[in-house]
């Protein structure tokens, strides 16, 4: 079981890495919409760093939208979808592992240049220090909850708008508890509150999103 | 190739009892039942879109029926999928191979889903499963770079790695060569042979000597 978990994480970032423009696709994506900001808002210190938490996280909140139809829809395609669910492993555990190479792939590139960024912005020190925690907690949730989605959309031939509505609304609690907790940090407040909420958040999604995402790709395939 | 391997052990019936699916409205079968025993055939015909490969699918469980059940063994397949996916070796439409992996990479992703009664780390097993394949010496090739016949022979050696009792393939036979296509009657011959049951679609005729070969035509069924 250990190793069927290992086998296809290693399998998923292995072929990210043979897709190089695929990979570099989101990161790049959430920088270059957290650049256009101060292009649009005008360059006035004080606003940049109020609005940074908001504009990070809902930068990152679409570069993972953006990525997740990968989770599945290539494996849907060749038929390696069919063959995981016949296959004698645990669907679930498989597409924990899909769960996790997706976020390696998407949000861990996002988590290393969300700093960089919010000093860009003016942000402080310390309040970049608890966007980091936030996004190091919150971007698995995003991949979880997206596997989910992306489970329920795999089977219809444009499932993007779908996929689109029915995300954001189930990534809203991220983005409160996201950006409180930077703005409480911002403010010199103690942020553990939000942060531990995160945490709940982050294990229960990963705790029960593989199950669903495998009842629901069960269906998407039949 | 295939060394004189033992009997299988846990090779059962597989039976079908009122079988029926239904597709945009319209009985694509109705009341369908078989049953197959441990060292017979199954050949499925019927016209293009008469839902052969529809039948073959809910037989792995992929496809959930309307009415009726599978049975494996008298138990329904819904009732254990993780003992029937076991026994169960499934070649559909598409091959399930991934491009941007190489030869060995697919095996070895396939020989994991399926706990494979070999080693991954086994070298002499993996080298006789690919020279019986025809794709020696073209381990670390891309399967990009194959040709569609042997991407079909990969994707048929996903049979040979297990020791499951049941294959269902569907359209084994295309796009390959006469080679390719002695090869497999060759091996389902001695899958027959050591016991084990195998249902196959196929336009082309199939040429197994000696084998308990039933035929059923879902074109006439209706």
């Amino acid at each position: 079981m250990i190793l069927a978990f290992w086998t296809i994480l290693k399998r998923d970032l292995t072929l990210a890495v043979r897709h190089r423009a695929e990979l570099m696709n989101p990161v790049l994506f959430f920088v270059l919409v957290v650049v256009l900001f101060p292009l649009g808002v005008g360059a006035e210190a004080s606003l940049l760093s109020k609005i940074a938490p908001g504009v990070i996280w809902i930068a990152a909140l679409l570069s993972a939208l953006l990525s997740l139809d990968r989770i599945f829809r290539s494996d849907m395609e060749d038929g390696s979808l069919e063959q995981m669910l016949i296959s004698a492993q645990p669907m679930s555990l498989l597409i924990l592992a899909k769960i996790i190479a997706h976020w390696l792939i998407t949000g861990l590139p996002v988590v290393l240049v969300g700093p960089l960024l919010a000093l860009f912005l003016g942000l402080s020190v310390d309040a970049s220090g608890t966007l980091v925690i936030s996004l190091l907690v919150g971007t698995p949730i995003l991949s979880a909850i997206g596997a989910v989605g992306v489970a329920l959309t795999v089977g219809l031939r444009r499932g993007g708008v779908i996929l689109s509505l029915l995300i954001l609304p189930l990534y809203v609690p991220v983005l409160i508890f996201a950006s409180q907790a930077v703005d409480a940090a911002a403010a010199g407040l103690p942020a553990i509150a939000p942060i531990a909420m995160l945490c709940a958040l982050l294990l229960l999604s990963l705790s029960l999103t593989p199950w669903a995402a495998s009842s629901a790709l069960k269906m998407s395939v039949s | 190739m295939f060394p004189s391997l033992p009997e299988y052990t846990n090779s059962q019936s597989l039976s079908v009892k009122n079988l029926s699916i239904e597709k945009q409205d319209r009985w694509l079968f109705q009341n369908i039942s078989f049953e197959i025993k441990p060292k017979e055939v199954l050949h499925l015909e019927g016209e293009n879109g008469s839902g052969k490969t529809t039948l073959l699918r809910a037989l792995c469980g992929l496809t959930m029926p309307d009415e009726g059940e599978v049975f494996w063994n008298g138990i329904s397949i819904d009732k254990q999928s993780y003992d029937y996916h076991l026994q169960l070796s499934y070649l559909g439409h598409s091959d399930g191979i991934k491009q941007d992996l190489t030869v060995l990479e697919n095996l070895r992703v396939s020989m994991v889903l399926s706990r494979s009664i070999y080693k991954v780390s086994d070298k002499a097993i993996l080298e006789d499963i690919l020279k019986g394949i025809g794709l020696e010496n073209k381990e670390d090739t891309l399967a990009f770079h194959l040709s569609a016949g042997q991407r079909r022979r990969l994707a048929f050696a996903r049979c040979l790695l297990n020791d499951s009792s049941l294959w269902i393939l569907d359209e084994p036979l295309t796009a390959l060569d006469t080679k390719g296509i002695s090869f497999i009657e060759y091996a389902i011959k001695m899958h027959i042979e050591r016991g084990g049951l195998a249902v196959i679609t196929s336009h082309q005729p199939l040429n197994v000597k000696n084998v308990p070969c039933t035929r059923l035509n879902l074109s006439a069924e209706k």
